[in-house]
C-alpha cells in the first residue's frame, strides 16, 4: 500500500519538488542550533549590513545588527512548529465534531453544524487577531487561535466522509456484530477518512504558517520567538532602506507554503 | 458467405507494467459478418471488452494495441487518425453500454441528445432531426415517444434509458453495433425485452452485432455465434448451439456446468420443523421530497404488510426485481432499518421492539451477508480483526476471538494465514467467504444473505452457493436468501417468496413456484429468465 | 553608519551658525501629529495642542536652552531675598487677538481662577502660592507660603498660558463656545481648522513686539500615517517635521536629503528621559545587585546609535542633563557584562524569568526591548517579553503587574517638578503610570527631595540634588536608558525655528524663511 502510494506520488513532479523543499526546511529547522550556535537575537554586526557584503553574514543583518540567515533558520522552527501543532489541534477539534455529526445525523448533526457554521461565518483572520489580542500574544495563544479558526473545514470534511461511509456495508456489518457506536466510529469509519484528512491537513499547515506570519506581521507574534512573519513585520518600516530584511523571509514563507500545497495536491 | 464486416487478426493489446498479466488480449482472431450476432463471453478480467474498445478507439490511456489488425470493411482501424475514427464512430460503428445513465447527458432532453448525433455528422435540418428522433424512439418501442422525447434521462426507467441509447446508436444506420453488457444492470423482465429488441432490430437492419456478456443465459437467448474468452485468449468459438450444447474446451464446460439449473428439487415439507423466525404485518414506508418547494411528498410503500415464517434449517428465498422491497425486508429483520409496524419474532423475542443492549444481544442470533464483496469489508482492517471484532464486542477475549477466526477461515476454505492480510489482497469470491466467516463468528441461528452472490462471476458464484449450502447443513442454520436471480433461488432455496412493489405476491415450495406458478407476475418472471427455452429444450 | 552620524551631527550645528537679517513673509508648512483634540491650551495641554496653540497663547516667560528665563508677556521680574515674593512687570501694549487690551487682571484670572480649576500639573505647583495680586495694570505679584525653588520655571505657555478674562470669567470653561476659536496674545491667530485636513494660523498684525512674527501664516498638515508624513516632506508638501513625526528608521534617509537640517534641541524643558521600571517589591528586581547588573549588562550606546540614529544621550541618572541641578558626579554604568555576571553570581540569581513590557508606541520601542532582552540574556538573565497594547500596558503598570517595563517621562526643567515624583515614597499608589511605580522606598531620599524643593538658594538646591542623584544612581530604583533626542527636521532655509527650551512649541515667533 505504501509502495503504491510512493509510486503514484513520485509520478507527480510538483509533489516531489514540494517534498524536497519541505525536507530541506525541516532539516534547516532541526539543525539550526548546530549551524548557528548563537541566538538569532544576538547583535553580531553593525545594523543594516547588506547581503553578500560579509561572507560570515551572507544575507546581511537587520535593524539591530542581527544575522538574517540565522533568523531564517530559527524562524523555520517556529513556523513549522506553529503549523504542525495548530493543525493537530484543529484536527483534534474538527474530527470528533465532524464524526459525531456525520455518524449520528439528526439533531446532533444540526446542532454541531450550526456551531461549526458559526465559526465559519466569522472571518477567520479577524477572529484570530481578536483571540490573540485578548489572550496576549504568545506561542500558545497563537497556536490556540489558529486551531480555533481552522477546525471548521475539518469538521465539514469529516462529516461528509462519515456520512458516505456510514451506509457502507462494512459499517452495517459492524452494527450487526454488536459493536458500540464509539468503536464503529473509531475503528470502521475514521480510518477510512484518513486520506482526505491528510491532504487537507497539509494544506492547513500551509495556511497556519501564513496565519502565524500575518499575525506576527501585525505585531501579534510571540515577541520571544524569531519567526518569519516577525522578521517581515519588523522590516516593514525600513523596507526602503533594507529590502533584504523583508525579501528573504518572504521567500522562505512563499517556498514553504508552496511546497506544502504541492504536496497536498500530489 | 460474403466478406466479414469486422475482421480481427492476431490482435495483441498490452497492459501497463505491473498489471497481473502482460496482455489484455493476446493474439486473438475472429470475424463478424453482416446480419449475425456474435457473443463474446467471459468472466471479469477475461479481456472480452478489449477488442471492441480497440475497434472503437476507446482503450484506456496506458493500454495500447501492440500487434495485429482490426479490419473494418477492409480498413485497418488501428491505423486511422482520430479525425477519421470520429467520422466512423456513430456513422458506421455504434456502441451501447452497460449503464445508460452515465452515457447520457443528465441535463439534456432526450430528443436533443438524439439530434446531436446527426448534428455531429452535419446531417439533416434541425426540424428533420426532431422528427427523426420521434421515429427512432417509436422504433425502439418506447411507450408515448412524443413525451419521452421531451423527457430528461432521470425521468426515464433503466429499460427506457437503454432504449434511448439504442435509438441513438441506430440513428445513423450503422453497419455494426457493439453492445457491451447492455442488459446486466436491468431487471430480468426488462432484460428479456431489450434482448428481443436488439434481435429484432438486427434482423430488420441487417446489422452485424457484437454482443459482450458474462451471462450464458443471455448467450443462449441471442447469439448466432459465440466466442469464449479466458485470460485474454479465445478458448473456444463456434455457433451458439455447438458451444452451448457441446462445449469442447474444459473452461467452457466448467462455466456451463456452473450455471444454476432452473429445475428446483422437491424438498421435504417443513411441517415438522419449529419456526425460528416469524414475521407478521411488517410495514415500511419511505417519504421522499415533501420539502417546502415540492407540492407533495412521494410516499413509497417499500414493505407492505409482509408475513413470513422461517423454520430451523430451512432456506427461504425472497426474489423480486429492483424496487420490489426484498432488500428492505432483510434490513428490517436485522433492524438496520426501523420498520413502521409489525412484529419480527426471533426465537420468541420481538426484534422489532428491542433497543440498546437487548437489541445488541438479540442480533447475535441473526447475521447478514452483504452483496458487494468490496464494500462490505473495511479496507483498513486485517481479515482477522474483521472476523474477531464481533465476538470481542460481546466480551470474548482477543485471543479466543482470533482463535475462532482461524477456525472460521478454515471452515470457509480459506488459509489461516489470511488473518494477517488486508481485504484488498483477496479476490471477490474470497472476500465473500470472509464475509460469510464474519457472519458466522457470532454463531447465529439465522443468516440473511442479501444478493450475496450477485456480484460474483458464475464459476465463483457456484462455489459460494455450494459453501453456503454445506454450512447450512453442518451448522443447522436457517437462511433467508434475497436475490433477483431466479436460477440462484431455484438452486438453493427450499421455499420462495416472490415480491412485487413491497408485497409478497406468491410464496411456496421452490419446485411449486417454478413448475406451477400461481400469480401472473411470477409467471412473467420465470418466462423472462434468459436461456430458459434452451434449457427446457435440452431437458426435453 | 558612523560616517553618516557625523554628517548628521554637523548638520545640527548649521542651525545655530551664521545669523543673517530676518526677512518677512512666507508660509510655514508643518506636520501635526496626531490631530489635537482642542486648541484651547488652558483646557488641554497634550503634545500636539501645545505645539499649535503655543503660537496662539503665551505665558509670562520663555526659557532658553539652558532653561534660563527670558521675557515674554512679562518684560522683567524680581524675586525677593527671602524667595517668597515674585513681582512681574508686563508689556503695556499687549492686545488679545480680538483687540481687547491684555492686563494684569488677565494674569490673576488665568493663574488664580481658570488654571487652578483646569490644569492639574500647575495646580500642584500653585499649592506653594499664598496670593496673586495686581497692584496696577502692568504689575503682578505672586506671594509664596514658603520658598519653592522651581517656581520661576512654571511660566511657559504650556504650563501657565494666559487666557482672556473678558471671555471666560463667569462661564462654564469647558463648554464655552469660544474654545473653538481660541483667542490669545501670541504672534499668530487662529484662522481655520478643517478637521482631518489642516489648521491654518495667520500673522497677528497687532503683536506687541515690533516686526514679529516674520511669517505670514502657518499651515499645519494633519497626516495620520508615519510613512505618509515622511513622503510629504520628501515631495515638498511640508517643510517642517517636528520631533516624533516620522519613524526613527526614516530619519536618516530624510536627513540625508538636500537642503535639510536636523536638530535635537528644543526639548530641554521637557527633558524626556527613558528608563525601565524595575519592580522593587518582589522577584529578582527587588535585589539592588540585580538592578545594578541590569545597568551594567545593557549596551545603551548601541541602542542610541542603532535605534535612535545617534540622537540623544546615554542617561547618567534620574536627572536629565538638560534639567537644572543635573550632575555627572555619580557612579558610571558602562556596558560591562563581566561586572554584571559577578553581581548576579554574588546575589545568587537562580535564573528566574523576568517579564519585560515594551512600550507599545511603535517599532523602535519593540526593537529596543529585543535588544535589552538580548543584552540581559548574554549575562544570564532570562527575560520574557510580554507584548501588550496601550491599554494593557497602562493597566499592568497601574496594577504593578510587571518585572521590568519601558517608559519615558518629561522633567519640566526642574527635579522638583519632574523627577521627585518618581522616587518619593509618598507617591506610591496604584492606578497611575506617572508616580513611584517601581515601589522604591527610602526615607533619606524623601527628605532630600523635600528639603531641596523649598531651599532658597540655588547652591543649596544643587548640593541637595547632587546628593539625591548619587544615592539614587547607587540604588538603581529604575534602569535609566537614554535622554531621548526627538529630532526636528526642516528645510535649512527656515531659520531660527528652534531657539528655546520648548522648541517648535513657541518657535514660530522668531522663525523666518530665507529667500
Amino acid at each position: 500500500m505504501m509502495a503504491d502510494f510512493w509510486k503514484r506520488f513520485s509520478r507527480n513532479r510538483g509533489a516531489v519538488i514540494g517534498l524536497a523543499i519541505l525536507v530541506f526546511v525541516i532539516l534547516v529547522a532541526l539543525l539550526a542550533p548546530l549551524i548557528f550556535p548563537q541566538s538569532p537575537w544576538r547583535m553580531v554586526q553593525r545594523p543594516f549590513l547588506a547581503p553578500f557584503a560579509m561572507d560570515q553574514y551572507p544575507l546581511g543583518t537587520d535593524a539591530l545588527g542581527r544575522d538574517v540567515i540565522s533568523g531564517l533558520a530559527y524562524g523555520a522552527q517556529v513556523s513549522l512548529l506553529v503549523g504542525l501543532v495548530s493543525t493537530v489541534a484543529a484536527l483534534l477539534i474538527g474530527i470528533p465534531i465532524g464524526a459525531l455529526a456525520g455518524y449520528f445525523g439528526g439533531w446532533v448533526d444540526d446542532a454541531l453544524m450550526r456551531f461549526t457554521e458559526f465559526f465559519q461565518t466569522v472571518p477567520s483572520f479577524a477572529l484570530a487577531i481578536v483571540l490573540v489580542a485578548i489572550f496576549q500574544p504568545s506561542i500558545e495563544s497563537i497556536i490556540a487561535a489558529i486551531a480555533i479558526v481552522s477546525w471548521p473545514p475539518v469538521a465539514r470534511l469529516v462529516r461528509g466522509e462519515v456520512l458516505s461511509l456510514r451506509s457502507r456495508e462494512y459499517v452495517e456489518a459492524a452494527i450487526l456484530s454488536g459493536q458500540t457506536s464509539l468503536t464503529i466510529i473509531l475503528r470502521q469509519v475514521l480510518p477510512n477518512t484518513i486520506s482526505p484528512i491528510i491532504v487537507l491537513a497539509s494544506l492547513m499547515v500551509a495556511t497556519a504558517i501564513l496565519l502565524e506570519s500575518s499575525l506576527s506581521f501585525l505585531g501579534l507574534g510571540d515577541p520571544n520567538l524569531m519567526s518569519w512573519g516577525y522578521m517581515i513585520g519588523a522590516a516593514r518600516t525600513v523596507i526602503r532602506q533594507a529590502w533584504w530584511l523583508s525579501f528573504f523571509p518572504g521567500v522562505a514563507i512563499l517556498l514553504t507554503v508552496l511546497a506544502l500545497n504541492l504536496i497536498g495536491e500530489g | 458467405m460474403t466478406d466479414p464486416v469486422l475482421s480481427i487478426r492476431n490482435l495483441k493489446i498490452a497492459l501497463p507494467e505491473g498489471a497481473d498479466r502482460d496482455f489484455a488480449v493476446n493474439d486473438i482472431t475472429y470475424d463478424l459478418y453482416a446480419g449475425e450476432i456474435l457473443c463474446i463471453v467471459g468472466e471479469s478480467g477475461s479481456g472480452k471488452s478489449m477488442s471492441a474498445n480497440a475497434a472503437m478507439g476507446l482503450l484506456p490511456d496506458l493500454v495500447r494495441p501492440v500487434g495485429g489488425e482490426i479490419l473494418f470493411e477492409g480498413t485497418d482501424l488501428l491505423k486511422l487518425s482520430e479525425t477519421e475514427m470520429m467520422d466512423l464512430r456513430g456513422k458506421k460503428i455504434a456502441m451501447i453500454f452497460q449503464e445508460p445513465m452515465s452515457a447520457l447527458n443528465p441535463l439534456m432532453r432526450v430528443e436533443d441528445q438524439i439530434a446531436e448525433v446527426f448534428e455531429a455528422h452535419g446531417l439533416l435540418t434541425p426540424k428533420e432531426r426532431a422528427a427523426r428522433a420521434i421515429e427512432l424512439l417509436t422504433e425502439v418501442g418506447i411507450p408515448d415517444p412524443e413525451k419521452a422525447a421531451r423527457a430528461y434521462p432521470f425521468q426515464l426507467s433503466g429499460g427506457q434509458r437503454q432504449r434511448v441509447m439504442i435509438a441513438m446508436a441506430l440513428a445513423l444506420e450503422p453497419r455494426m453495433l457493439i453492445a457491451d453488457e447492455p442488459t446486466t444492470a436491468l431487471d430480468v423482465t426488462t432484460q428479456a425485452q431489450i434482448l428481443e429488441l436488439i434481435r429484432n432490430l438486427q434482423e430488420k437492419h441487417g446489422m452485424a452485432v457484437m454482443f459482450i456478456t458474462h451471462d450464458f443465459g443471455v448467450v443462449a437467448e441471442i447469439a448466432d455465434r459465440v466466442a469464449v474468452m479466458q485470460y485474454g485468449k479465445i478458448v473456444e468459438a463456434g455457433t451458439a448451439d455447438e458451444v452451448l450444447d457441446n462445449p469442447q474446451h474444459e473452461y467452457t464446460q466448467k462455466l456451463i456446468a456452473a450455471i444454476p439449473k432452473l429445475a428446483a428439487e422437491a424438498s421435504e415439507g417443513m411441517a415438522g420443523k419449529t419456526p425460528i423466525l416469524e414475521v407478521e404485518g411488517l410495514n415500511k414506508t419511505y417519504v421522499t421530497g415533501g420539502g417546502l418547494l415540492f407540492s407533495k411528498p412521494r410516499i413509497v410503500h417499500a414493505v407492505n404488510d409482509v408475513n413470513l415464517t422461517l423454520c430451523e434449517g430451512e432456506t427461504l428465498g425472497i426474489v423480486g426485481e429492483s424496487g420490489s422491497g426484498k432488500s428492505s425486508v432483510g434490513r428490517c429483520l436485522v433492524r438496520l432499518m426501523q420498520p413502521d409496524s409489525g412484529t419480527v419474532k426471533l426465537a420468541g423475542h420481538d426484534m422489532a421492539q428491542l433497543s440498546g443492549e437487548a437489541l445488541r444481544e438479540a442480533r447475535k442470533s441473526i447475521q447478514m451477508i452483504f452483496q458487494d464483496p468490496y464494500a462490505s469489508l473495511n479496507p483498513r482492517s486485517k481479515v482477522g480483526r474483521i472476523i474477531a471484532e464481533g465476538p470481542m464486542a460481546h466480551g470474548v477475549s482477543k485471543q479466543e476471538a482470533y482463535a475462532r477466526a482461524v477456525k472460521l477461515l478454515e471452515l470457509v476454505d480459506l488459509d489461516a494465514l489470511a488473518i494477517d492480510r488486508y481485504p484488498h489482497e483477496f479476490s471477490g469470491g474470497q472476500r465473500q467467504r470472509i464475509g460469510i466467516a464474519r457472519a458466522l463468528a457470532l454463531e447465529p441461528r439465522v443468516i440473511i444473505a442479501d444478493e450475496a452472490v450477485s456480484a460474483l462471476d458464475v464459476s465463483i458464484q457456484a462455489q459460494v452457493l455450494d459453501l453456503l449450502a454445506e454450512l447450512k447443513e453442518r451448522l443447522n442454520l436457517a437462511l433467508i436468501f434475497i436475490t433477483h436471480d431466479l436460477r440462484v433461488a431455484a438452486q438453493i432455496c427450499d421455499r420462495i417468496a416472490v415480491m412485487q412493489k413491497g408485497k409478497v405476491v406468491e410464496m411456496g415450495p421452490a419446485h411449486a413456484i417454478f413448475n406451477n406458478p400461481q400469480s401472473d407476475y411470477t409467471r412473467t418472471l420465470i418466462e423472462a429468465i434468459p436461456g430458459r427455452e434452451k434449457e427446457l429444450a435440452a431437458a426435453g | 553608519m558612523l560616517k553618516r552620524l557625523t554628517t548628521l551631527a554637523a548638520a545640527m550645528l548649521v542651525s545655530t551658525a551664521l545669523h543673517a537679517e530676518p526677512v518677512s513673509g512666507g508660509r510655514a508648512n508643518v506636520v501635526i501629529q496626531p490631530e489635537p483634540p482642542s486648541l484651547m491650551m488652558g483646557l488641554v495641554q497634550n503634545g500636539p495642542t501645545q505645539m499649535v496653540a503655543g503660537q496662539i497663547y503665551e505665558g509670562l516667560l520663555r526659557y532658553d536652552e539652558k532653561l534660563q528665563p527670558m521675557p515674554q508677556l512679562a518684560k522683567s521680574w524680581e524675586v525677593s531675598e527671602d524667595g517668597l515674593t515674585y513681582t512681574f512687570k508686563l508689556h503695556d501694549n499687549v492686545k488679545w487677538h480680538d483687540g481687547e487690551p491684555f492686563t494684569s487682571a488677565d494674569v490673576v484670572f488665568s493663574a488664580d481662577v481658570f488654571l487652578r480649576e483646569t490644569h492639574a500639573r500647575l495646580r500642584t505647583s500653585l499649592e506653594h502660592v499664598d496670593s496673586i495680586t495686581a497692584p496696577d495694570d502692568t504689575t503682578v505679584v505672586f506671594k509664596l507660603k514658603q520658598p519653592f525653588g522651581p517656581f520661576l520655571g512654571i511660566f511657559e505657555a504650556g504650563t501657565m498660558p494666559m487666557v482672556p478674562k473678558h471671555i471666560y470669567e463667569g462661564t462654564d470653561y469647558k463648554n464655552n463656545p469660544a474654545n473653538n476659536t481660541p483667542i490669545g496674545t501670541g504672534p499668530f491667530k487662529f484662522t481655520e481648522w478643517v478637521k482631518g485636513s489642516h489648521i491654518l494660523l495667520t500673522k497677528f498684525e497687532d503683536y506687541y513686539e515690533d516686526g514679529k512674527p516674520y511669517l505670514d501664516e502657518i499651515y499645519w498638515h494633519v497626516i495620520p500615517d508615519a510613512a505618509s508624513r515622511a513622503v510629504a516632506y520628501e515631495t515638498g508638501v511640508v517643510d517642517i517635521l517636528p520631533g516624533g513625526s516620522v519613524e526613527n528608521f526614516d530619519v536618516q534617509r530624510i536627513a540625508d536629503m538636500e537642503n535639510t537640517c536636523i536638530t535635537d534641541k528644543g526639548w530641554e524643558y521637557f527633558g524626556p528621559l527613558s528608563w525601565m521600571w524595575l519592580n522593587n517589591r518582589e522577584g529578582p528586581t527587588a535585589d539592588k545587585r540585580f538592578r545594578q547588573a541590569v545597568m551594567y549588562a545593557m549596551d545603551r550606546n548601541f541602542a542610541r546609535d542603532a535605534l535612535w540614529n545617534g540622537l540623544g544621550k546615554v542617561a547618567k541618572g534620574p536627572v536629565s542633563s538638560s534639567t537644572r541641578f543635573f550632575t555627572d558626579d555619580v557612579t558610571a554604568y558602562d556596558h560591562d557584562p563581566e561586572k554584571a555576571k559577578a553581581l548576579l553570581e554574588e546575589m545568587g540569581y537562580d535564573g528566574e524569568t523576568v517579564r519585560l513590557l515594551p512600550l507599545p508606541y511603535g517599532e523602535t520601542w519593540q526593537r529596543w526591548a529585543e535588544a535589552v532582552k538580548q543584552n540581559l540574556g548574554e549575562v544570564g538573565i532570562n527575560v520574557e517579553i510580554v507584548s501588550t497594547d496601550v491599554a494593557g500596558w497602562n493597566q499592568k503598570l497601574a496594577e504593578w503587574d510587571y518585572d521590568m517595563a519601558f517608559t519615558y517621562l518629561y522633567q519640566y526643567g526642574d527635579p522638583a517638578l519632574g523627577v521627585a515624583r518618581t522616587y518619593i515614597s509618598t507617591n506610591i499608589a496604584k492606578g497611575s503610570q506617572w508616580n513611584n511605580v517601581e515601589g522604591y522606598e527610602n526615607k533619606e531620599i524623601d527628605d532630600l527631595f523635600a528639603k531641596a524643593a523649598v531651599a532658597v538658594t540655588t547652591e543649596e538646591r544643587q548640593k541637595l540634588y547632587t546628593e539625591v542623584q548619587q544615592k539614587l544612581v547607587d540604588d538603581v530604583p529604575v534602569a535609566w536608558l537614554l535622554e531621548l533626542g526627538f529630532p526636528t527636521i526642516y528645510r535649512c532655509n527656515v531659520k531660527d525655528l528652534v531657539t528655546t527650551a520648548i522648541g517648535v512649541n513657541d518657535g514660530f515667533k522668531d522663525a523666518y524663511i530665507e529667500k
